[in-house]
């Protein structure tokens, strides 16, 4: 199957989400890549529990890589459109051979093409209530050897989501979040948004497995307290470049991330 | 510079002042493609050309229809860009032999220090500048040159390529991608190892060099794509650690990382031979910060050239310190190394938050703001009503390669501002060669 034909699968001419889908993942197929591969079909979790038919409300689905694609596709039975916005970049090649990287793409994209035959056997309206599909490892760093790696962790803006009114104008009202534990503060900025602009929010917090409850976010002076201590332990415990830079190839291995 | 080049620089007189008459009413902005058409050409950007921001919000960034320009606009537009890409660099020349002139410029101070340095400058891969011009109903005007890191090629390369398929009698206006690629070859003599750097995070930048990379990469170099931090000067050359931990030396570097965030990393690893120094080609050097600088006209009096275009095209330019306190409308302050907009504020909303931030940053640091007479750009009608064009004309090497075309909303151009692709009309028997 060409690359071609994988994104339009994800994202279908005429389809209302299929604008947002983020293209950079697709535009590195075919891509090689190193380690197992976990296929969606293969990775199983509690059911999100989601009204089948509720045409008035979007999902947000903020899970672990491969975990994220595999819920996104569980949900085209009940008649969610899955709306991939990765936006980490692969590691450049070179002779041959990949940088590792911070944030694999590598799974994400064998997920991604792999996803094709469902969505093929499954045929969706093209205007199917969204579920938006992030990667919760996005800002993680999970350091695995001294081998040079490649930084492509990414955060999530509002402007990688439709706006409020624009929701409202196609009929979604609500948003459930799906997660696992502590929500990025870049997913809480774009959902504070939602929520002002009169969009009712829900999660269902899979640490907790529990009915999908009504989300309060944190407020907003304790978001700029959190963003101002994030920055500060960034600082001091970071994986560090030679002279303290954050991102770009990560030479030493000598400290913790999280 | 010798006396006798800088002798007949400044003997030059502007010439032609038709060339600078856009002439918009020639202009064409034809029908959108047809839906399906455009989904097929966009998918195309974002597979193959790198375009990963296509959509911001609820708005697409590409233009379903294109800009079509007379042949001769077009080649007036050439004309002037490659002047001012002429008297611009042999400005630069200038600059960085007379530190009393970088004082002027509102550089960081760790910029002048690598500007100053007793090496030589380092070496250009290749020289890329492009210049926004916008139409007024005084001609043509520019407000600075973007000569330090200057983007949006996918958008002025193989969009245009794409567009220009459906709508015969038209061609690009260019492919700067190309063009560039190619300078970095005929630079470092073969196809070898480049490095492109761009801050790790910023899709908007990563997807750049992704597609300058993809165009590198198709001409037989091997493109490496990281972050400048990474690089390490050794003996005035170029390498960083390749995938295996061993080090990769770099026959070029294309650098979208701009030169003052250089300035805010270490020394230890040698950023200052992006300026001086460096034996290893970078495009662009560091030293194109001097003529990148909102400050580079307050130079001009003393450069001892008389730059002409550059004259004719920019409107006035002053220190802020000469504005006063309530300066009246017409005036706009923006900072010296302000590359988003995001620090460009209107005399005309004197009132208004913007304006007194700007002025109150202006107050506290003169020396690192400008302010220029705001233009008054004009509207041309398109599909989607009217809206305010910047065409942003390339230069590489001096020659002129293309145009980054956008259309805002409202006259300010930033990046809520659409894409749309330039095409030149071909007249049958003149200059139907593309």
């Amino acid at each position: 199957m060409e690359p071609r034909d994988i994104f339009e699968a994800w994202a279908p001419e005429g389809g209302a989400w299929s604008p947002w889908v983020k293209p950079v993942l697709f535009a590195h197929l075919p891509v090689a890549f190193r380690g197992p591969a976990p296929p969606p079909s293969e990775i199983h979790g509690d059911p999100i529990l989601v009204p089948s038919g509720a045409t008035d409300t979007a999902i947000v689905i903020d899970l672990p890589g491969v975990e994220s694609i595999a819920a996104g596709l569980d949900l085209v039975r009940l008649g969610f459109r899955p709306v991939p916005l990765f936006n980490g970049c692969p590691a450049t090649m070179i002779q041959g051979r990949a940088y590792d990287e911070v944030v694999p793409t590598g799974p994400l994209i064998a997920a991604l093409a792999d996803g094709t035959k469902r969505l093929a056997t499954t045929p969706l309206p093209l205007d199917a209530p969204p579920a938006f599909l992030l990667d919760a490892d996005r800002m993680s760093s999970k350091r695995r050897d001294l081998r040079p790696e490649f930084d492509n962790r990414w955060v999530v803006f509002t402007t990688d989501f439709p706006s409020a009114s624009l929701l409202k104008d196609r009929g979604i009202t609500a948003v459930l979040v799906v997660h696992n534990g502590r929500l990025g503060d870049d997913l809480v900025d774009v959902l504070r948004l939602w929520q002002q602009d009169g969009i009712t929010l829900t999660h269902d917090d899979l640490a907790r497995s529990s009915e999908p409850q009504p989300l309060t976010l944190p407020s907003r002076w304790w978001t700029n307290l959190a963003r101002a201590a994030r920055r500060l332990w960034y600082a001091m415990s970071l994986w560090r470049n030679h002279d303290g830079g954050f991102g770009g190839l990560l030479l030493e291995g000598t400290a913790a991330g999280g | 510079m010798t006396r006798a080049e800088r002798r007949h620089l400044a003997g030059r007189s502007f010439g032609n002042r038709d060339e600078i008459i856009p002439r918009i009413e020639d202009w064409n902005t034809p029908p959108e493609v047809a839906p399906p058409t455009f989904a097929e050409i966009r998918r195309r950007m974002m597979l193959e050309a790198c375009k990963w921001d296509p959509q911001v919000g609820d708005g697409s960034t590409l233009a379903p229809f294109p800009i079509v320009l007379p042949a001769e606009v077009a080649e007036d537009l050439a004309r002037l860009a490659e002047r001012l890409a002429a008297e611009a660099l042999a400005a630069e020349r200038v600059l960085i032999e007379s530190p009393d002139l970088l004082a002027r410029l509102g550089l960081p101070r760790a910029v002048r220090r690598a500007l100053s340095a007793p090496a030589d400058p380092t070496p250009a891969a290749a020289r890329v500048v492009r210049f926004d011009f916008h139409p007024t109903p005084d001609g043509w005007r520019i407000s600075e040159a973007n000569a330090d890191v200057p983007g949006g090629y996918c958008e002025s390369s193989l969009f245009p390529r794409l567009m220009a398929g459906h709508f015969p009698g038209t061609r690009p206006a260019g492919d700067p991608a190309a063009a560039l690629a190619d300078a970095i070859l005929v630079a470092i003599g073969r196809p070898g190892t480049v490095g492109l750097l761009s801050a790790s995070g910023y899709m908007e930048d990563h997807q750049v060099v992704a597609f300058l990379a993809r165009v590198l990469t198709g001409r037989g170099c091997d493109a490496v794509r990281t972050d400048p931090r990474q690089i390490a000067w050794r003996d005035r050359r170029a390498s960083l650690a390749g995938p295996d931990g061993s080090p990769l030396a770099l026959d070029a570097i294309v650098r979208f990382y701009q030169g003052e965030w250089l300035a805010g990393t270490s020394t230890r690893q040698g950023w200052p031979a992006f300026f001086r120094g460096g034996r290893t080609p970078v495009c662009n050097p560091g030293t194109a910060m001097t003529i990148e600088s909102k400050r580079f006209p307050l130079t001009w009096d003393r450069l001892g050239l008389d730059l002409p275009t550059w004259r004719t095209l920019v409107p006035e330019t002053i220190d802020p310190r000469r504005l006063g306190r309530r300066p009246g409308p017409g005036w706009v302050l923006k900072a010296a190394c302000g590359n988003t907009g995001d620090t460009v504020a209107f005399s005309d909303d004197a009132d208004g938050p913007r304006w007194r931030r700007a002025a109150r940053a202006a107050r506290l640091r003169p020396s690192r703001w400008v302010a220029q007479r705001r233009f008054e750009t004009l509207a041309i009608p398109t599909p989607r009503g009217p809206r305010y064009p910047c065409l942003g004309v390339y230069t590489v090497d001096g020659r002129a390669a293309g145009i980054f075309g956008r259309l805002g909303r409202g006259p300010l151009i930033d990046f809520a501002a659409t894409e749309a692709a330039v095409l030149v009309k071909v007249e049958p028997g003149i200059n139907d060669v593309s």
